[in-house]
């Protein structure tokens, strides 16, 4: 197979992204051209994947070793076309007048294949670029002192973790002399202190991205600030790319030596777990709690990675989709609210569920996943990292999961008190807008939410076959 | 080890000195006259307008414009020099390279990013 025919999913949104410009071009301001455009790509490039999944390749390496194609990568590739489409779907109204908005988001989703392919560290280091520089400009795209906010706190943050991360990346190929994962772990330096640097360092880095405590202070301000659109594609996006890449960075570079990153690993989940889910209890602002319930979540995500286990790679592979749908269903319920204009309150929501049954009774659903009540993805995803940290003897990790998960209960079942209210406040509603693109949002992310809590054994058996190069290397 | 470097330390404390005493020493030594004329904007050797607190944001978009093509071109000055063992593998990414960049060209362009106003 050559390099164009098993990358097509890339090239795919490659080309789409280019034509997106060229569409720019030619149509008149603020027309739908570039999103119908972005969002043909992303069905197109869904199309590639589930072709290159039905074909059973063997993994290829490819450029010199720095992309590994495998059906790890091909499974990232769906996640993040589900991410992109449901995004430039979100913001067809509210992000008409950003011409760039669909460009700017296939540009980002690409950094995010690019992360789940990567095999080397130059691919590492320009798949978290790639997805950044397009988010920094998203965040900021409403020009609104809070979006400006946004933007400029996410942007110095991230240039300052991607040069953290970066002078990681600088030791760890001093120290070993190689680029590629694979070669670390033989390394002769392999317990050299300036590969346990270089380690630690570049950890922070990606650690950063995955919004774990204690570097998640950007989080909130910057949810806040971003448009609707971007923030569920902050929350579900990116959190797949720094996820994945930590997870094959770690399982591909440096699973001789679990005991110098794992315990590491399994504290910092103790504490965002419980920091997050802490913290969001007390959140009045929708896409501040969001924020705050994503921190409790990547710390859910790290148990699957410090277990260093196949069984806690998949956990944290099949939990990434639950959490995913949930987040799209839950921000185009809020786009809906917000019509692109304000930012959503627990008290907006009030009379919701008088008012408009169908929208309150689909919001209960993504909240009941985010919780992890059974009948939805969210308990099916919870309760693979939970047998992935008793299979790994860390029944202090389990505990942590229950805690995070009860503290998680309380912070979603506040806005569904509000929705039940009688007494509402008479603007709660007053900006209600619903129009096709958010229906499909919606209808993808019920169906895919039930549908993983009722019958999960189509994903889980993709997420298996995704998730055993473990050993191999 | 650090015999080796003893050399280039001295050389650098040598440097932050000299550097550092010359411009103590004309601090220390040179007339001062603060004040007046010194503190007016300099513009051109006339007479300055009325103060001005920002830049105008043309400039920054000129100079941003600039700067990413000419890194985008710099990028092709290693690519000149090891094209004999690249062969025609690496002159084909290299002009798959120039099309994107000419093609980002033609988007600004486009999209009145030259515009002065």
């Amino acid at each position: 197979m050559s390099a164009t025919s098993t990358m097509l999913p890339e090239y795919v949104i490659l080309g789409t992204l280019l034509i997106a410009m060229l569409g720019i071009m030619v149509s008149r301001a603020h027309s739908t051209l570039p999103s119908w455009i972005g969002l043909l790509g992303t069905i197109g490039g869904l199309w590639a994947t589930a072709d290159l999944w039905s074909r059973h390749l063997k993994p290829v390496l490819l450029f010199n070793q720095s992309l590994s194609v495998d059906n790890y990568s091909l499974f990232v590739d769906f996640l993040v076309m589900i991410a992109a489409g449901s995004t430039i779907l979100l913001g067809w109204q509210g992000e008409r007048e950003h011409d760039e908005f669909p460009v700017l988001v296939l540009l980002s989703a690409l950094g995010m294949m690019t992360l789940g392919m990567s095999a080397n560290l130059i691919t590492l280091f320009l798949g978290v670029e790639i997805l950044s520089l397009p988010l920094y400009i998203l965040a900021a795209s409403h020009r609104d002192p809070l979006g400006g906010e946004a933007g400029l706190k996410y942007f110095l943050l991230g240039a300052f973790s991607s040069g953290i991360l970066l002078f990681g990346l600088a030791l760890i190929y001093g120290a070993t002399g190689s680029m590629t994962f694979t070669d670390f772990a033989t390394a002769v330096s392999s317990n050299s202190p300036i590969l346990a640097a270089g380690l630690m360092l570049a950890l922070v880095g990606i650690l950063f991205k995955l919004a774990i405590v204690p570097f998640h202070m950007w989080v909130p301000d910057v949810y806040e600030g971003s448009p609707d659109a971007v923030t569920s594609f902050m929350a579900f996006g990116t959190k797949v790319g720094a996820a994945v890449i930590l997870l094959r960075f770690l399982a591909y570079g440096f699973y001789l030596s679990p005991d110098a990153w794992g315990p590491l690993l399994g504290y910092l989940a103790l504490l965002t777990m419980i920091v997050g889910n802490l913290v969001a209890l007390t959140q009045t602002n929708l896409k501040r709690l969001f924020g705050y319930s994503g921190i409790g979540h990547a710390g859910f995500l790290l148990i699957g990675v410090a277990v260093h286990s196949v069984v806690g790679a998949r956990a944290m592979l099949f939990y990434l989709l639950p959490y995913g749908l949930a987040v799209i269903g839950a921000f185009a319920i809020i786009t809906m609210i917000s019509n692109g204009e304000k930012n959503v309150t627990i008290h907006d929501l009030e009379g919701l569920a008088h008012k408009k049954p169908w929208a309150a009774a689909l919001f209960i659903v993504f909240m009941l996943s985010f919780a992890g009540i059974p009948l939805t993805g969210g308990f099916i995803g919870k309760f693979y990292l939970l047998q992935a940290a008793l299979f790994a003897h860390q029944p202090g990790l389990a505990v942590g999961l229950v805690v995070g998960t009860f503290l998680g209960l309380g912070a979603y079942l506040r806005p569904l008190q509000a929705m039940f209210r009688h007494e509402s406040n008479e603007q709660a509603l007053a900006g209600w807008n619903v129009n096709w693109a958010q229906i499909v949002v919606l209808v993808v992310a019920v169906v895919g939410t039930i549908g993983l809590g009722v019958y999960p054994t189509p994903v889980v058996h993709m997420v298996n076959q995704s998730a055993n190069f473990f050993w191999l290397h | 080890m650090f015999t080796n470097y003893t050399a280039l330390l001295i050389y650098f404390i040598v440097a932050f000195l000299s550097a550092f005493g010359m411009s103590f020493i004309s601090n220390l030594l040179g007339p001062q006259a603060p004040g007046g004329l010194k503190k007016a904007t300099y513009e051109s050797g006339i007479a300055p307008e009325a103060p001005v607190g920002y830049f105008s944001v043309r400039f920054y978009r000129v100079a941003m414009f600039f700067m990413i093509f000419d890194v985008a071109v710099m990028a092709l000055y290693p690519w000149a020099i090891s094209l004999t063992d690249l062969r025609q593998a690496g002159f084909e990414k290299a002009v798959f390279f120039l099309v994107i960049v000419a093609f980002a060209f033609a988007y600004v362009w486009n999209r009145g990013g030259f515009q002065w106003d």
